[in-house]
């Protein structure tokens, strides 16, 4: 929830948050989500890095458009084969934004809980966002991306096994973290509607906000369309909210405030109304 | 191994966990065996997959003497139709040894040993010191449990949640996942919802699931209590 702290603070001031994007049911947009909320939060100055935690079918080097130049990887860095800024890639677009991607070739079992721990330690030292970008399931990929978390973005698709997946991963946030287990204040919960396509919810054939918040019961973050532009940028290894306007990405860009403690309604009003309304300071219908 | 290579090993070779498990209670109301088996048999035509293999817990409380059964007899006619025994409960001292001679294991009051010539009760009646309050959503996967009392719960409870309690289950929210009152036999305990939209319910192993709750009070606040062998719904003021 918002709070006069992070109003107020700035770029610099803001102490670490480590962020897990996860789902449990997979395909619903994390890695998407990971990517353009990393992308948005270092456009605004907060130096951000974004973790693979997808152990051998990575794929956030290839949304962000950085695999021709991962090297080494999280894996190589818990091993003691590189040190981490070996590993981290620095964004070529966007000065604030870094990416500790994956290992193609390992599996699972390399990461260790202690691993981990020691370089998220190391990263809340030098960084204002860490996001991990968790594999899908519920599993040990998903356990490690969410031990350390302090908050979680669960993305949901409006369907039914989507939301009864996140259901399930909600139930996994609230005991198995650090935060559960050694019985600190609990992880802070966000959700985030993605593939949302508004005719269908007024056909009925997809689960409305409303329906969905009733059963998740977690406040919302925001809400991204079904959108031609998520596939276009992925295949170009553009972030969305690094990417040319559309639907998503300002949607997105709002739901990067949100995480910033401010406080956007949730507009009737069409994508381009509201587009126009920031450009030419009007306020939408 | 080497007694060297065995104390070097320091990962855990096992980890010891209660779990809770549904078992079916046979209550034996019949003495003669032949009897018995007859209806038995009709029944576990009816559904054999169901029996093939089920842990059976023996329940001769209903007995005026439990002495008028062989338990050995009943456990091999149990065995012989592919059910597993593993306990037996409300039998006399002497058919306890009997049974534990035959690999049955100690569970509930049986545990008094063969010591104890009291007919074993079923478990303590009425509303429990021991209430068991939740106050956070209940999600889907998530299991709680109540096994000495009642068990309430301040939010919703998710489809593929389950809450189970050895007396009353309150849900002061919608319940969406599955319920299971009286779960050690008491069927006096009542499940209380303010929105009843459950995958089952049951009391003291009688169930209901979601196609047949449809039919009563369906998304409103109820009230289920046990009548005889049936379940009874009753609406509950709504309090919006």
């Amino acid at each position: 929830m918002s709070n006069n702290s992070i109003l107020d603070s700035t770029p610099e001031t803001t102490p670490a948050r480590v962020i897990v994007v996860t789902s449990g049911k997979g395909g619903v947009g994390k890695t998407t989500s990971s990517a353009a909320l990393a992308a948005g939060l270092a456009q605004r100055g907060y130096k951000t890095v974004v973790i693979d935690f997808d152990i051998g079918l990575r794929n956030l080097d290839l949304v962000m458009g950085c695999e021709r130049r991962v090297i080494f990887d999280f894996i190589n860095v818990i091993q003691g084969d590189a040190s981490l800024s070996q590993a981290l890639i620095k964004d070529r677009r966007c000065d604030q934004l870094f990416i500790l991607p994956a290992s193609q070739t390992r599996d699972k079992e390399a990461l260790t809980q202690e691993g981990v721990g020691t370089i998220l330690n190391t990263l809340k030292k030098e960084f204002q966002f860490i996001i991990c970008d968790s594999p899908a399931g519920i599993e040990k990929g998903a356990l490690m991306a969410l031990y350390y978390a302090d908050e979680a973005v669960v993305v949901t698709n409006p369907e039914v096994s989507s939301v009864r997946d996140s259901d399930r991963i909600l139930g996994v946030l609230s005991s198995k973290s650090q935060r559960a287990e050694q019985g600190l204040s609990p992880i802070k919960e966000h959700l985030l509607l993605t593939r949302y396509a508004t005719e269908r919810v007024r056909k009925g054939d997809m689960l409305g906000v409303q329906d969905i918040t009733d059963i998740l019961a977690i406040p919302l973050l925001g809400i991204i369309p079904e959108s031609k532009a998520v596939l276009s940028a992925s295949n170009r290894g553009i972030p969305v909210t690094l990417d040319t306007p559309s639907d998503a990405k300002l949607a997105y860009e709002e739901a990067v405030s949100r995480l910033l403690g401010q406080t956007i309604p949730f507009h009737k009003a069409s994508w381009t109304q509201r587009l126009f309304g920031k450009i030419f300071g009007s306020t939408p219908a | 191994m080497s007694v060297l290579e065995l104390e070097a090993r320091t990962q855990d070779a096992f980890h010891l966990k209660s779990g809770l498990f549904q078992l079916l209670h046979l209550h034996v109301l019949e003495p003669l065996l032949p009897v018995l088996w007859a209806q038995l048999d009709r029944k576990i035509d009816q559904a054999p997959k169901f029996f093939t293999h089920a842990a059976i817990v023996v329940d001769l409380t209903a007995l005026p003497d439990p002495a008028l059964l062989s338990v050995v007899d009943l456990l091999a006619g149990l065995r012989a139709r592919h059910m597993v025994p593993v306990s037996v409960r409300g039998a006399n001292s002497a058919q306890h040894l009997e049974a534990l001679d035959h690999g049955l294991a100690l569970m509930g009051e049986s545990a008094k040993g063969p010591n104890s010539t009291q007919q074993a009760t079923p478990a303590s009646p009425g509303p429990s010191q021991h209430a068991q309050v939740i106050q956070h959503p209940v999600r889907s996967g998530q299991r709680i449990e109540a096994p000495e009392g009642d068990l309430i719960v301040m939010a919703a409870v998710g489809h593929g949640a389950e809450l189970l309690a050895a007396g009353h289950i309150h849900v002061y929210g919608p319940l969406r996942g599955r319920a299971l009152a009286g779960m050690n036999g008491d069927t006096r305990a009542r499940l209380f919802c303010q929105r009843l939209e459950a995958e089952l319910v049951s009391i003291a192993g009688h169930y209901l699931s979601s196609d047949a709750l449809k039919n009563a009070c369906w998304q409103q606040p109820t009230c289920v209590a046990l009548q005889g062998n049936r379940l009874q719904f009753s609406k509950l003021c709504d309090t919006r």
